[in-house]
């Protein structure tokens, strides 16, 4: 082979190379979170799956809590009234106290009920991954991830899933990496929400952006974003309780609420809504995922992608969602 | 590029303003809310949930037993009183059927059956536990009922219904056949039990009612059923929690029911589950309930709601204090404009449902007097009439109160007599300290006692405050417990929290008074109660006091009482004197490389507090006598006092705490710390002595800081800043530039020497 032909040998090689790695495309598999006991999704529900192309939900089968009888075991599992047509990922969610309170000997077999728990609710034979929720600290990391580890253990094939919060994501080498086979980053929940001072304790890129951009991940990772809103009632300057009742529509009843420059609502009379008691003078901060913020983050968070395929969960499905459809179906593609 | 760099320097002014977060302290709900009347005073057992409370359902229990009492009252008489209800209960309710632990073998109520007892009995309370087993749901399972072993159940308890000849045991069987039934799903079978066996049965039982919930929840008609829930939520206890949710919200379906009640104590007891679902003023429900049905057993639980509920809104924020203040610029109105206003309502209302219970044992002499006037002495305390507090005080002593409502009757005397307390003398402080110590005898009977201790603390700490007195207002605070959480709660230990008090709000004369009180030599039984434990916190108290001078820049003063401290104090590095004296006292406050505060140690020397200050009375003595480098000493004096200010170095010299969210923990005692006004003072001086333009134009440079953290702390603009920059350039052209940052502070500085 002479020089002519090695170089043009070697330009085609590089040149089908590069080729390859510019047409090899990310792919982005849209998801939902299902966070409700009832699992019997409704028309606008189903629609809005449909029109976005999502074939997969991640839906809480139980949370697993210390009981009052100081047992550890599955609170609230899920009633499949209807199953849905798409592939369902069982999320079991584990408050903290659990791992204070288990003894370590005990872990096997909590990871193996847990399982089986997993095994009987879910509706169909096949089980491709489970996702563990668990808000981890560095006091109940070892329990924590030894139950990860046992649990993995019965799964056969199928791939374990864990949460990873913010603070976990920007410190791995301080909080650990759980021994699982990826992780969803969830960005949200990132502010104090019982702070006056807060403004949007659900999704504040100001705040997100300072724990990304610190290196690759241990773990493959998924994105889980926000799509939920909730009115938090200060009384005096203080936090009093996040109420159920209130609505955006509620909010614009000027004889109820008026809106201060700060973007508070104060309430104008007393008054009882749903089992909430509102007093005069009550401030109400209304936080929502705009889709401002949301496209932004779906930008913040490209840049974290470590594998080609990821996968974007928003939380949560609830029939309401589908009158944001245009916004979410933005998001998903924000995201890719 | 000159705009560039001006862009810069007013950057750098304001850096270090954007970096923020709030220490994290937010109680809410039932641990802030405030109550020392006793929620069990209406003898509500089994309904404890129900009681008022800032969560949906009241979480906390005071309940000994786990089964309903007004059952284990029933197996009390059938046993004639030989066993009490503690042993029962454990036998029945606590011991498990599945796993019968030691227990078993030592109940006496067990041993009896055993061999003594009739079989029937015995039979009866092992079917029982079986069953209680067989609907008891195992969170692990996937089976919510075993139905084989579930209608096995049912056949037996007909069969033994049949065969058993005690209607106390009959009706229980046909009870429990008719529960299996329900979680069977045979409503059919279920309805015919209860017509055929359990309203037959003459017993006079509270399972009767039990079985009528259960063909409630059988019956085909929702009206009827929310009718039928309703007379059972009036008659019995313990299946109120569960009605309560399972009523309507709604006032239209509320009607609708009203509509087919047949008389009015069934109306009533649909306005009764109706009020307990009101998280608001209940008075129009309470008038109707009493007009139905004056006899209705819940009124006087109703009346205890209403009484917390002002409670909470009289009280809570006004004791706890935990509100901020931070809303003020945005609104028309301030929080203490609406809390007035919300106050001047409530005040009126309270005197309506005074109004209203006066009026009720008028009409109704024969109902509970104890209960009615001690409810009427406590709105009396919260009205602040002294004459009807004593009357209504009087009556209820006179009407043979029982435990529960002696403790509350001693609540308000204490409370009365704390707050119509005109002088600290002798005999108020005997009176009260006996009455304190006579309150834990009812440890028992007061609701959350450990709550109620602290926060009758709190309410005495409060009235001391309110009245100024705060030596006192700190001593009481002293004792406000762990349980109770307010503003300065200090879970470490709650002699912090009467310091933070006095640091939050004395003077030097208080501080004087305090100590006044604290040497007083024969201590009367109650100072010497409130004085308890307090030997190890002198010196931090000492330092207070004279830190109360500092703050007030009285340095003779000052040193003073600081000088009484012994210096091993100053330099303790363990928690001795509860702060870490060696470790906070470590930068030189008269260092001038000035840095974002944290970034230490700086400077090569360090100053005791007593140190401190004299070094602060030889420099003012220098400047006063114009001796030599006065702008040099000028400048140290601007240092020292800029450094006890919140972006300085020695912050702790004049405070306690320090937050980077603005002027959170500090005393708010404190002018200088927050505004540095001393040191712009000190560091004009020096920029109009000095002889040198580059030191002249350094100390204005340290200007420069102080307006920033002015224009940060007391919501200044930037304009204040960018004004200042506009004059500096002007002032000092050829020196401003090099002055944006401080690389050449340390250059800068050494021109001391030719100033």
């Amino acid at each position: 082979m002479n020089f002519w032909t090695k170089l043009n040998f070697l330009v085609l090689f590089v040149g089908t190379v590069l080729m390859t790695a510019c047409t090899e495309k990310e792919v982005v598999e849209r998801s939902v979170y299902h966070w409700e006991t009832n699992f019997d999704l409704t028309t606008e529900e189903n629609l809005f799956l449909e029109s976005n192309k999502i074939e997969r939900i991640y839906s809480k089968y139980f949370d697993l809590k210390v009981l009052p009888s100081n047992e550890i075991g599955p609170v609230a599992p899920i009633n499949f009234v209807h199953p849905p047509t798409q592939e369902i990922i069982p999320v079991v969610y584990i408050t903290t106290d659990v791992f204070t309170t288990i003894d370590s000997t005990e872990i096997e077999a909590l990871a193996e009920k847990t399982y089986t728990k997993i095994k009987a609710l879910h509706p169909v034979n096949q089980i491709n991954e489970i996702q563990i929720d668990c808000d981890w600290m560095a006091s109940i990391r070892d329990k924590y991830f030894y139950f990860l580890e046992q649990l993995k253990e019965q799964m056969g094939d199928a791939e374990l899933s864990v949460t990873i919060r913010l603070y976990q994501y920007k410190y791995p080498k301080l909080a650990g990496v759980p021994p699982a086979d990826k992780g969803v980053l969830m960005y949200y929940n990132m502010g104090e929400f019982r702070s006056y001072q807060e403004t949007n304790s659900i999704l504040n890129n100001e705040i997100g952006e300072q724990y990304l951009g610190f290196g690759e991940y241990p773990l493959p990772l998924d994105f889980a974003l926000p799509n939920f809103s909730w009115a938090l009632v200060f009384r005096y300057g203080q936090f009093n309780y996040i109420s159920t009742g209130i609505s955006t529509e509620l909010l614009d009843d000027s004889m109820l609420f008026k809106q201060a420059d700060n973007g508070y609502f104060i309430v104008q009379r007393d008054t009882v809504i749903g089992n909430d008691l509102l007093r005069y003078g009550d401030e109400i901060r209304l936080e929502t995922c705009s889709e401002v913020d949301l496209l932004k983050a779906a930008e913040l968070l490209k840049k974290e992608k470590n594998k080609s395929t990821t996968r974007l969960i928003i939380y949560d499905l609830k029939p309401n969602l589908y009158h944001e459809n245009d916004k979410i179906s933005r998001v998903f593609t924000a995201f890719n | 590029m000159k705009t560039i760099k001006l862009v810069a320097f007013l950057l750098l002014l304001i850096s270090a303003t954007t970096n923020s977060k709030a220490c994290s302290y937010y109680p809410y709900g039932e641990d802030i809310r405030f109550s020392l009347f006793s929620s069990n005073i209406a003898d509500a057992e089994d309904m404890e949930e129900l009681f008022f409370s800032a969560q949906f359902f009241n979480e906390y229990s005071q309940k000994e037993l786990d089964g309903p009492n007004e059952n284990l009252n029933e197996w009390v008489d059938y046993f004639g009183g030989r066993f009490d209800a503690a042993v029962i209960d454990e036998l029945i309710y606590q011991i498990s059927y599945k796993k019968p632990d030691g227990r078993m073998r030592k109940n006496e109520l067990f041993q009896y059956l055993k061999k003594d007892g009739d079989q029937a009995t015995k039979t009866y309370i092992l079917f029982a536990k079986k069953v209680e087993f067989l609907l008891s749901y195992d969170n692990w399972s996937s089976e919510y009922l075993n139905v084989k072993q579930a209608e096995k159940a049912l056949k037996f308890a007909l069969k033994k219904h049949g065969q058993v000849t005690s209607d106390f045991l009959k009706l229980r069987y046909a009870y429990q056949a008719m529960v299996l039934a329900y979680y069977l799903n045979f409503p059919d079978l279920g309805l015919q039990i209860y017509d055929e066996k359990i309203t037959v049965n003459p017993s006079e039982s509270v399972i009767k009612t039990w079985s009528l919930f259960y063909k409630a929840l059988m019956i085909d008609d929702q009206l009827e059923s929310y009718r039928l829930m309703a007379i059972v939520f009036e008659s019995s206890r313990s299946k109120n929690p569960f009605i309560h949710n399972y009523f309507p919200n709604d006032e239209e379906t509320a009607a609708k029911v009203l509509d087919i009640c047949q008389n009015n104590e069934e109306k009533a007891a649909v306005h009764t589950v109706m009020t307990f679902k009101n998280p608001y003023r209940a008075l129009d429900q309470l008038q109707t309930i009493a007009e139905l049905d004056p006899n209705s057993s819940l009124l006087e639980v109703l009346m205890v709601r209403e009484i917390n509920k002002l409670e909470d809104w009289f009280y809570t924020d006004r004791y706890t204090g935990m509100g901020s203040a931070f809303n003020s610029e945005y609104y028309d109105e301030s929080y203490e404009d609406i809390d007035a206003k919300n106050f001047e309502s409530d005040q009126y209302y309270l005197l309506e449902v005074f109004t209203f219970a006066t009026n009720f044992i008028k009409e109704n002499p024969a109902k509970n007097n104890a209960f009615w006037n001690t409810s009427l002495a406590y709105m009396s305390y919260m009205l602040e009439d002294p004459v009807y507090i004593e009357f209504h005080l009087s009556q209820a002593q006179s009407q043979n109160p029982n435990r529960v409502e002696l403790a509350e009757i001693k609540t308000i005397e204490l409370l009365a007599l704390v707050k119509f307390a005109e002088e600290w003398d002798k005999g108020f402080q005997n009176d009260l300290y006996a009455r304190l110590r006579e309150l834990e005898e009812f440890q028992e009977e007061i609701y959350n006692y450990d709550r109620f201790y602290g926060q009758i603390m709190l309410a005495i700490s409060r009235k001391f405050l309110d009245q100024g007195d705060l030596s006192l207002a700190a001593l009481f605070e002293t004792k406000v417990s762990d349980d109770t959480y307010e503003r300065y709660s200090n879970w470490s230990d709650n002699k912090y929290q009467g310091f933070d008090l006095l640091n939050e709000n004395a003077d030097p004369a208080d501080m004087e008074a305090f100590f006044e009180l604290w040497n007083k030599k024969d201590k009367t039984n109650l100072e010497t109660y409130l004085f308890e434990g307090m030997e190890g916190w002198k010196w931090r108290f000492t330092d207070l006091w004279g830190t109360t001078y500092l703050r007030e820049d009285r340095l003779e003063e000052a040193l003073k009482i600081y000088e009484t401290i012994p210096d091993s104090v100053w330099k303790v590095t363990n928690h001795t004197y509860h702060y870490y004296y060696a470790q906070e006292l470590h930068d030189d406050p008269f260092e001038t490389r000035f840095m974002a505060p944290g970034y230490g140690p700086f400077g090569d020397k360090t100053y005791t507090k007593p140190e401190f200050i004299k070094e602060i009375i030889r420099l003012k003595k220098a400047v006063q006598t114009n001796a030599p480098h006065k702008a040099y000493n000028c400048m140290l004096l601007g240092n020292a006092y800029y450094n006890m200010s919140h972006d300085g170095n020695s912050w702790y010299y004049s405070e306690y705490a320090w937050s980077v969210e603005s002027l959170y923990g500090s005393s708010g005692k404190n002018e200088e710390y927050k505004t540095a006004n001393k040191a712009i003072n000190y560091y004009k001086l020096a920029e109009e002595t000095s002889k040198n333009e580059a030191f002249s134009a350094f100390c204005y440079r340290l200007q420069a800081k102080c307006i920033r953290m002015q224009a940060w702390l007391n919501e200044g603009t930037y304009r204040t800043i960018e004004t200042y920059a506009e004059k500096f350039l002007k002032k000092y052209p050829k020196h401003y530039y090099n002055l944006q940052g401080c690389d050449e502070f340390d250059a800068y500085f050494e021109k001391w020497k030719d100033a």
